[in-house]
């Protein structure tokens, strides 16, 4: 056993041997505890240390046989409850609809007694008894047990790997088994110790109200009950089984706490490194000469997560009035906290471990205070978050927001409702916003408003984290224009992190680029150079053979949930082993169009045809055959990989599936597919958490390749990339085609995806445009 | 990531039909615990009759008795002639004293009441401020005083609390009665000092639970983008505590609050055992150990009426401080 398990297995310790005694209890017990041996009440004498209860009986023998009824009893109401709970919970899950209001209504109808009211009614019914209190319990754990269940279950649905096994044909348990019952052992390891406390609390509370076994059973509930008369005379009596039983529970919910800490930190436990010390405020900077002084500054930086391992190490980073400057990286290296790290902020997990940072002639960092921090901020930092969905809060009008930031920049209250407005302005949109609420606003809009929140006030720095990846290329200019010209114009420095190097070329003035752990550099040049095509876009292979092609819609129709149509009379043709890519403003129905081919989707109108013939729907009545030779690649290769599998068995579940390959040939095909994608053969042994984003998408295209597809669905496989990951893929995914033969229809919105692919693009049009579009 | 869901403020008029629609789901839920109740104790429980004359009664008498109370009809009817008479608040008698259980609840509702209130208004406030001080500074000091305290007190039965405050203050120091004794038609109020001991029980054992939540939402919505960025923007952190943690944290921890306050519904059966106190929930304890179904019966409806009452109301309230809840 490691240290680490060794010390968690002592979590445990007390409450172990607490249970251990108390179920060995009747055995250890040195006399009668059920017959009376003294005077009511009668003092302590050898061999009755603790003296004699109500009837005359030994209290310390009764004290010591008193726990086991109780936990054999919480124990079996436990086991029952996961039982019929975690089965509940995942056919709720699995089966929305009437299934899951059913057994949701089960759960409200339980939870509509108090879990005491509950126990007596079940105890009127039962009788009382340890059978009746146990049934009653279960009843009290149930819908929590199955609400738990339910609610992993369901997350674990939603992910796109479930989804990719359902599109392949799996059936219903393989689902529930494969891919949803691994997320569940942890959840209910940390849930289960909590459910035990509450049935030894409910069962002791049972015992104590006179519902659990008649007298003169020792059990410590009961024994609370029948000598509190007398606690001014023999206290023992009363305070020696609420001891045991204070312990007992003690030890339990001190232990469950503990695991379900460590569930939600898993760093808690790491000691906390040392703190730098304040610098000076005066930097190396301080010539006084006429040169212009920047405005901010890293040097040196160091991060470490909680377990010592290096973030961030040696960064430098300079902002200078007027100008903007660009950082660029891989995702995962670092940007977010860098720039965090500008500002004196470090994020949970993360340990400034050396280096010095500097704002508008202050310094920050951790060792700075709070307070000090905070109003530096507030005359010097404009901030934009890099989820517009998450960094607004949901309730709070623009205005609000707006004046909340105007305020602290001090801004005279009079002016702010003409800043306001302006500020909305340099973010894109119009002064009607202002009494809108972030949770109104659709992605694009909740972006630029939060560009609005941090323009307001015009502060000198602004720091803008991805500002624009939810907008289309055209609104991402009119923004980045507007926000840069004003930032030029006051002599604002400007730190843009972003992964869109059209905006990074066109508006940065300096790009810095953070490598993995690595030192900021700066590089000559940044750009991914379109690679040549290979094939012009008329001369694609295509129905010259007279062959039907792979896949043709015509006149596709699908409606949008609630009124509407999302694209109407559409129509697209992929030869056999040929390319479409599908690009189009966001919200514009690529994704639907994917799903819709899929079978995941109605289309209202319109026909599918598959190598001549027609698709149906719903995805059910396709035959397996059939299913195997359309597969999807989904957009987030977080999601679409199980993370309790291994890659190597990730890929090799379609392959038995579909007995592909005979068993003895599974791990040289697996092997081989691995190569196919351009990944070493060694990390089949490896879980996804072990691999970068781009390895996660190869792994996730073989494992659509395993089945041998007519068809591959890509949609939006890049857009968690970076640019030169995202290239690698697209050409992967190129040469798959030109291999296998293998058609593929690619929905992207990124540029660079559609210049390394053959062929122009097919452009869906923005769905308030609804007229029919032909290609 | 395509943006399908259309970006609309939500309507009054859907925010009314959510309201009728869960009014209707309590509803129901209540029907069916009903049929749950009259089941468990008036068909599974045995036979009343029998119960009241003693094992050894005379079989005629037992008949006699069964068609005297309607028992040798069919459950259906049963049933709907109880539910009938719950409807115009005719909730049978007692079967061992006989008096009408309405005539009981009116006595008694009242000290229940005022208990569960006074206890309410101690929690409640006591929770938020707790809850927050802890959950604002996230394993520092004061969280971890608090989550110390809150793993102790998870630990105590409320009749523990009970027994460890009686023989404090009660047989130990003298300063409050160990027994809340009230005269017929006296109410707690006019004696405060019986209320001192119950309340603190009370308070005590739902305290540990209902502080973890308020301190779990907290910390949540504290370390969230939007307060995040509040903070970088320089927002003072009064403000950004009263406009976007708070609002954020409290309509996730509103319905797990109801659902403790419906629990001091349930212990105020211990705590009320435990001290003599005469409110409803001792009489229940009292009935059950008796096999009086009418009375349980009758107990029951009414905890389960407060129970999803207070659920809804809960519910309905954190949706009108969480609107995109109702976008979902």
């Amino acid at each position: 056993m490691t240290p680490s398990a060794v010390r968690r297995a002592w979590v445990w310790a007390p409450a172990a041997l607490l249970v251990v005694a108390a179920l060995a209890g009747p055995a250890l017990a040195p006399g009668s505890f059920a017959a009376p041996v003294d005077l009511p009440y009668g003092p302590a004498g050898p061999g009755r240390p603790l003296g004699a209860d109500y009837a005359g009986m030994d209290v310390f023998s009764r004290t010591v046989a008193g726990g086991q009824r109780l936990l054999l009893t919480a124990a079996l109401a436990t086991v029952v409850s996961y039982a019929v709970g975690a089965a509940l919970g995942l056919l709720a899950a699995y089966r929305p609809g009437g299934i899951d209001t059913t057994i949701g209504g089960v759960a409200d109808v339980l939870l509509a007694l108090p879990a005491f009211v509950l126990l007596a009614v079940v105890v009127v019914a039962m009788g009382p008894g340890v059978l009746g209190v146990a049934a009653a319990t279960v009843g009290i754990l149930l819908p929590d047990v199955i609400r738990t269940v339910r609610a992993v279950a369901r997350s674990a649905l939603a992910r796109d790997h479930v989804e990719v096994a359902v599109l392949r044909g799996e059936k219903g348990l393989a689902v529930l088994g494969r891919e949803v019952l691994p997320y569940l052992a942890r959840p209910l390891a940390a849930d289960v110790p909590i459910r035990f406390t509450a049935a030894v609390y409910a069962g002791a509370t049972a015992a104590f109200l006179g519902f659990g076994a008649p007298p003169p059973t020792p059990d410590w509930g009961l024994m609370v009950f029948e000598n509190r008369a007398g606690l001014g005379i023999q206290p023992a009596a009363v305070l020696a089984p609420a001891a045991c039983l204070f312990s007992l529970l003690l030890a339990l919910s001190w232990a469950a706490g503990q695991v379900s800490d460590r569930d939600v930190a898993p760093h808690a436990g790491a000691p906390r490194d040392g703190r730098p010390v304040v610098p000076a405020p005066t930097t190396d900077d301080a010539d006084g000469s006429g040169a212009p002084r920047p405005l901010a500054a890293v040097r040196g930086l160091e991060l470490r997560d909680r377990s010592g391992q290096t973030v961030i190490r040696g960064a430098n980073l300079t902002l200078w009035p007027g100008r903007v400057v660009a950082l660029v990286g891989p995702s995962g290296c670092g940007k977010t906290s860098l720039a965090l790290a500008l500002l004196g902020s470090v994020r949970p997990g993360m340990v400034w471990a050396g280096g010095v940072a500097h704002l508008a002639g202050e310094p920050t960092g951790p060792a700075v205070p709070r307070r000090r921090l905070r109003r530096l901020r507030a005359r010097a930092v404009g901030y934009v978050a890099q989820d517009p969905r998450t960094g607004l809060p949901p309730h709070r009008s623009l205005r609000r927001l707006i004046g909340d930031v105007l305020a602290t920049r001090g801004a005279p209250r009079p002016q702010r409702a003409a800043q306001t407005v302006a500020a909305l302005r340099r973010a894109g949109l119009d002064g009607s916003f202002v009494d809108r609420r972030p949770h109104t606003l659709s992605g694009g809009q909740a972006q630029r408003a939060a560009v609005a929140v941090a323009v307001a006030g015009r502060p000198p720095i602004l720091v803008l984290d991805e500002p624009t990846s939810g907008l289309d290329p055209a609104t991402t200019t009119a923004v980045l224009d507007e926000v840069v010209r004003g930032a030029r114009r006051d002599g604002a420095a400007v730190l843009l992190i972003s992964h869109d190097d059209a905006a990074v070329t066109r508006y940065a003035d300096e790009v810095v680029r953070l490598d993995p752990a690595g030192v900021a550099s700066r590089p000559p040049a940044l750009s991914v150079a379109p690679r040549p095509r290979t094939e012009p876009g008329p001369d694609l292979p295509s129905t010259v053979d007279g062959a039907p092609p792979a896949l043709r819609v015509r006149n596709l129709t699908v409606g949008r949930s609630g009124v509407g149509t999302l694209f109407d009379g559409l129509s697209l043709s992929v030869p056999v082993g040929g390319v479409v890519t599908v690009v189009g403003p966001s919200g514009c129905g690529k994704s639907t169009l994917l799903r819709t081919v899929a079978g995941l989707v109605e289309p209202a109108a319109g026909e599918m045809l598959f190598d001549g013939d027609p698709l149906p729907y719903p995805l059910a009545s396709r035959p397996r055959a059939l299913r195997r030779r359309i597969q999807l690649v989904a957009q987030n290769p977080y999601a679409s990989l199980n993370p309790h599998h291994r890659v190597g068995a990730i890929i090799a579940r379609p392959l038995r599936q579909f007995r592909t390959v005979p068993p003895a040939a599974l791990a040289d095909e697996v092997d081989s597919l691995l190569a196919l994608v351009s990944l070493d053969p060694d990390l089949a042994h490896r879980l996804p958490a072990a691999l970068s984003g781009g390895q996660r998408q190869r792994v996730a295209i073989a494992r659509a390749l395993a089945c041998r597809p007519r068809l591959l669905l890509c949609d939006e496989v890049t857009s968690a990339l970076d640019a030169e990951t995202a290239a690698a893929v697209v050409d992967t995914l190129d040469a798959v085609r030109r291999v296998s033969g293998t058609a593929l229809v690619v929905v992207t919105h990124d540029p660079a995806v559609v210049a390394r692919l053959p062929g122009s693009p097919l452009t869906l049009p923005a769905t308030s445009d609804r007229s029919a579009r032909h290609v | 990531m395509d943006d399908l869901a259309p970006a609309r403020p939500p309507r009054a008029a859907s925010a009314g039909r959510l309201a009728a629609g869960r009014l209707l789901r309590a509803l129901a839920v209540l029907l069916v615990v009903t049929v749950g109740v009259f089941t468990a104790t008036a068909l599974a429980a045995g036979d009343a009759a029998s119960a009241r004359l003693g094992p050894v009664a005379d079989p005629a008498a037992v008949a006699a008795l069964r068609a005297e109370l309607g028992l040798d009809q069919p459950p259906v009817d049963r049933y709907l002639g109880w539910l009938a008479g719950a409807a115009r608040g005719d909730l049978g008698a007692s079967l061992i004293s006989g008096r009408p259980v309405s005539a009981l609840i009116a006595d008694r509702l009242g000290n229940s009441v005022i208990l569960a209130a006074v206890a309410a208004i101690v929690l409640t406030p006591l929770a938020l401020l707790l809850g927050a001080w802890a959950g604002l500074r996230p394993r520092r000091r004061p969280d971890r005083v608090v989550g110390a305290a809150s793993v102790v007190l998870l630990a105590l039965p409320e009749f523990v609390v009970g027994v460890a405050l009686i023989s404090v203050f009660a047989v130990g120091l003298g300063w409050l009665p160990a027994v809340s004794y009230l005269p017929e038609g006296s109410s707690p109020l006019l004696q405060p000092s019986v209320l001192v001991l119950p309340v603190a029980a009370l308070t005590l054992a739902s305290l540990a639970p209902t502080v973890r939540l308020v301190r779990a939402g907290v910390s949540v919505a504290s370390a969230a983008d939007a307060a995040a960025s509040a903070r970088l923007n320089g927002v003072p952190e009064a403000r950004v505590v009263r406009c976007y943690v708070l609002p954020a944290a409290l309509p996730t921890a509103l319905p797990m609050l109801a659902r403790t306050l419906t629990y001091l519904l349930g212990g105020a059966l211990v705590v009320e055992t435990l001290f003599g106190y005469p409110g409803l929930a001792s009489a229940m304890v009292e009935a059950v150990n008796h096999r009086d179904v009418p009375v349980v019966q009758a107990l029951a409806l009414l905890a389960a009426a407060a129970t999803v009452a207070v659920n809804l109301c809960a519910d309905l309230v954190a949706r009108t401080l969480d609107p995109p809840e109702l976008a979902r």
